[in-house]
């Protein structure tokens, strides 16, 4: 039987920054149906590691591959595939919310009626529907963070890279993301995201990385990296290592 | 903390001199005495030679005839537009509209220091302006009289009071602009028109000073002992600059005084102004079909909707698109006299007023470069464009043809009604015109977007500090208003007697030529590659 393409291939991933080395020789792979959760105090390498899957980042070594195809060889046609949601999404302020979504759906080449279905979907769960004619300046922090997760959804890509999605989110918003995220992976898709909520992360992820200082220090399922102990206990153990 | 907040500003402006956007790191100091060097060359070398050959034309047959005054209330009153022309358009943003309003004053900095440190960014875009009339004025008067300390002193001084005047005017209209926007909707282009009916009124006066400048000249037997009570104020203003004490004393205490109103009413409304939003309409959204579009059609509108919902960027960057049309009506009306006078004026050799026009549309162009700032716009939402499946060569296209567009669509319409009334018979010479025109046009458009990629800074704080302070910004308005001066001059000084002004054109269009397809093949490589690394 023929084995199925991951994802998300990151192979011995190291990035440098002069004499830095903020990823170390990391290796991941994300598989259709899976969230995997990205765990890591500040400044250990989530970011970058995250930056360089989207081919925002250039990177030393090592390989990024997204289903299949190279970022570094083909970046456009792996960028077709994915979404990306930066960890402060600053977004057009010059733009009305709608005018946003409308951009973001004519680069991926969505039609009207679908856009039009999806807009309408999840503007309505998150409901800022009725906002989306507002210029994004006069957004709240919590909003353009829902706006940025719509239009990461509007063309349905098949993996979504997000970074510290739930920061300035309400708890229902926080709760219809995890939902969409589940969605997401039960339509064969995949999600790689970074988190610093351990909670969320041991709910909701299937399999789970912990990076410190650069160096991939554990990964796997979440029971084979927490075992019988939560997943705060194992993180707190493992950095203070 | 004022020294802090000082150099945080002028970090702002010279930002890209010190850090390398595409490597992330600052640069070696070798390249920051490089970059400082060019922009030198560029500021003494164009604008200083452009102004110092005024000056020299000036200067001798004034001093001649004993009216040292006259030569530096012209060369001030010259320096006075460029002053303000350099720090107006930039000054409503750049006192209150900074990203860190709500940072700076929750942090236990007294609201005087934040103030004064972007005033001193405004005096410094003034200075620069005006000081680039000015110092040229101040050396060749040194090179024609014997030297005089007491004149040196007061001719400094004279630059000084210029720059200071120019920061007043820009910051009481800055301030008028921005009571003005908080009670209106529509922000952006009611700040663009506001703005250009001020300094409409602003240059109408000045203007009118100049005529009436020339009024005396042609008539100087006449005023003769009553030039004083006639010109008082300009006569003042000039013998600054000769070093006469009373004057100095004088024009001084005025501008002083003037400084002090414009800080005590910056003061009395600047958290107001910088804290509030104005009146914003709420607009519901109601659900409607949106037709698909392009991915070229997508980025080039979102480019649009970028330069038209700032009126810092349309003034800064867009001003040539106004003086295109205002070139047309001024020949529909007064086109026939203006054919008459030209021509008498220049009858030596054939075409030369075709290079004057020329020159003159070249000049125009150069005062749309949107381009130049359009990277560093992007500031921190760059991830946008570079996380989406575009390639960058693709966005860079899309922001070159919004300068393009805005360039060709008025520089299209101006040319007929010029040709119309300068004609010529000589077919070459005209082919040799048009062809030098469009030259010049892409040569502008890919000119800035190599400055806007080569010195992009997408840290900012303020607007202002892309679309008018930073490098690229600086360099594409000199270089444009430098390389149209130099046009001309090369032609006076060298081509004159060696060629026709149709070889001239001939020998411009291969230049550009070159020129345009080395930046065109920077850009599509080196530049694409750059833009995605930012």
């Amino acid at each position: 039987m023929e084995k199925e393409t991951n994802m998300l291939e990151i192979k011995n991933l190291t990035k440098t920054y002069g004499d830095k080395k903020a990823v170390d020789d990391i290796t991941i792979n994300i598989e259709p149906g899976e969230i995997y959760g990205f765990i890591g105090h500040n400044g250990a390498g989530k970011t970058t590691t995250l930056k360089a899957c989207t081919g925002i980042l250039g990177f030393d070594s090592g390989e990024i591959t997204i289903n299949g195809t190279s970022i570094k060889d083909d970046p456009l046609s792996c960028k077709k595939q994915f979404a990306y949601i930066p960890d402060n999404p600053d977004l057009y302020d010059f733009m009305t919310g709608i005018k946003y979504l409308n951009f973001i759906a004519d680069i991926f080449g969505v039609s009207s009626d679908d856009r039009m279905s999806r807009i309408h979907e999840y503007a309505d769960r998150f409901e800022i529907e009725k906002d989306l004619g507002q210029p994004i300046a006069t957004y709240s922090h919590g909003m353009k963070q829902k706006l940025a997760i719509i239009a990461a959804w509007i063309h349905e890509p098949k993996l979504i890279i997000m970074d510290e999605p739930f920061v300035g989110l309400d708890p229902k918003s926080a709760f219809i993301v995890k939902e969409m995220m589940r969605e997401v992976c039960d339509n064969g898709g995949a999600i790689f995201f970074s988190t610093h909520v351990l909670e969320v992360a041991e709910k909701i992820c299937d399999k789970v990385a912990i990076i410190k200082q650069g160096k991939l220090i554990r990964s796997g399922t979440m029971e084979e990296v927490k075992g019988d102990e939560s997943l705060e206990d194992v993180f707190l153990e493992l950095e203070a290592e | 903390m004022l020294k802090l907040l000082v150099k945080k500003q002028l970090m702002e402006i010279f930002k890209a001199y010190f850090y390398d956007a595409k490597k992330n790191k600052g640069r070696s100091k070798v390249k920051i005495i490089i970059m400082f060097l060019l922009f030198i060359v560029l500021m003494v070398g164009i604008m200083g030679g452009i102004f110092g050959y005024v000056a020299d034309q000036l200067c001798k047959p004034l001093v001649m005839v004993d009216m040292k005054w006259f030569y530096f209330a012209l060369m001030g009153l010259l320096s006075l537009l460029l002053g303000v022309f350099g720090s107006v358009f930039n000054t409503y943003a750049g006192l209150y509209l900074s990203k860190d309003n709500d940072q700076l004053l929750s942090l236990p900095i007294p609201e005087k220091y934040i103030i004064i440190s972007r005033l001193i960014a405004v005096y410094c875009m003034a200075l620069l302006y005006s000081a680039s009339v000015f110092v040229p004025a101040i050396v060749v008067y040194f090179m024609t009289v014997p030297f005089d300390g007491l004149a040196l002193f007061g001719s400094i001084l004279m630059m000084i009071l210029i720059s200071m005047i120019s920061m007043v005017m820009s910051c009481l209209l800055g301030w008028l602009v921005a009571k003005i926007s908080l009670k209106v909707k529509n922000k952006s282009f009611i700040t663009v028109v506001v703005t250009l009916v001020l300094i409409a009124a602003y240059y109408y006066v000045y203007f009118k000073v100049i005529n009436s400048m020339q009024e005396f000249l042609k008539n100087v037997a006449i005023y003769g002992t009553s030039i004083k009570k006639n010109v008082y104020g300009l006569y003042m203003f000039g013998m600054v600059g000769s070093g006469d004490i009373k004057a100095m004393l004088l024009c001084t205490t005025i501008v002083a005084l003037a400084s002090i109103l414009t800080w005590y009413i910056l003061k009395q409304s600047f958290i107001s102004m910088a804290t509030t939003s104005g009146s914003v309409k709420k607009v519901e959204y109601k659900e409607k079909r949106t037709k698909e579009a392009s991915v070229t059609s997508a980025l080039l509108r979102k480019e649009f909707q970028k330069f038209t919902s700032s009126a810092n960027y349309m003034l800064n960057c867009g001003l040539g698109i106004i003086v295109f049309p205002i070139i047309i009506v001024t020949m529909l009306i007064k086109g026939t006299d203006f054919s008459k006078a030209i021509a008498g004026a220049f009858t030596g050799k054939t075409g030369l007023i075709q290079l004057i026009i020329f020159v003159v549309l070249c000049l125009t162009m150069s005062m749309i470069n949107t381009g130049a700032p359009s990277v560093s716009l992007e500031g921190k939402s760059i991830w946008i464009l570079q996380s989406l499946p575009v390639s960058p060569w693709t966005v860079l296209k899309q922001k070159m043809k919004v300068e393009l567009l805005l360039i060709a669509v008025p520089l299209t319409a101006t040319i007929p009604v010029l040709l119309f009334y300068f004609q010529t018979k000589n077919i070459g010479l005209l082919i040799g015109f048009v062809l030098a025109t469009y030259s010049f046009m892409m040569f502008r458009v890919l000119w800035d977007m190599f400055w806007g990629v080569k010195l992009a800074n997408i840290n900012w704080t303020n607007e202002t500090a892309p679309v008018k302070q930073g490098a690229a910004a600086l360099i594409s308005v000199f270089s444009g208003m430098g390389i149209s001066a130099a046009a001309i001059l090369i032609f006076v000084v060298v081509g004159n007697e060696a060629m026709s002004v149709e070889d001239y054109f001939y020998a411009i269009i291969g230049i550009l030529i070159f020129l345009n397809i080395l930046l065109y093949i920077w850009l599509r490589r080196r530049g694409a590659e750059a833009f995605a690394r930012l």
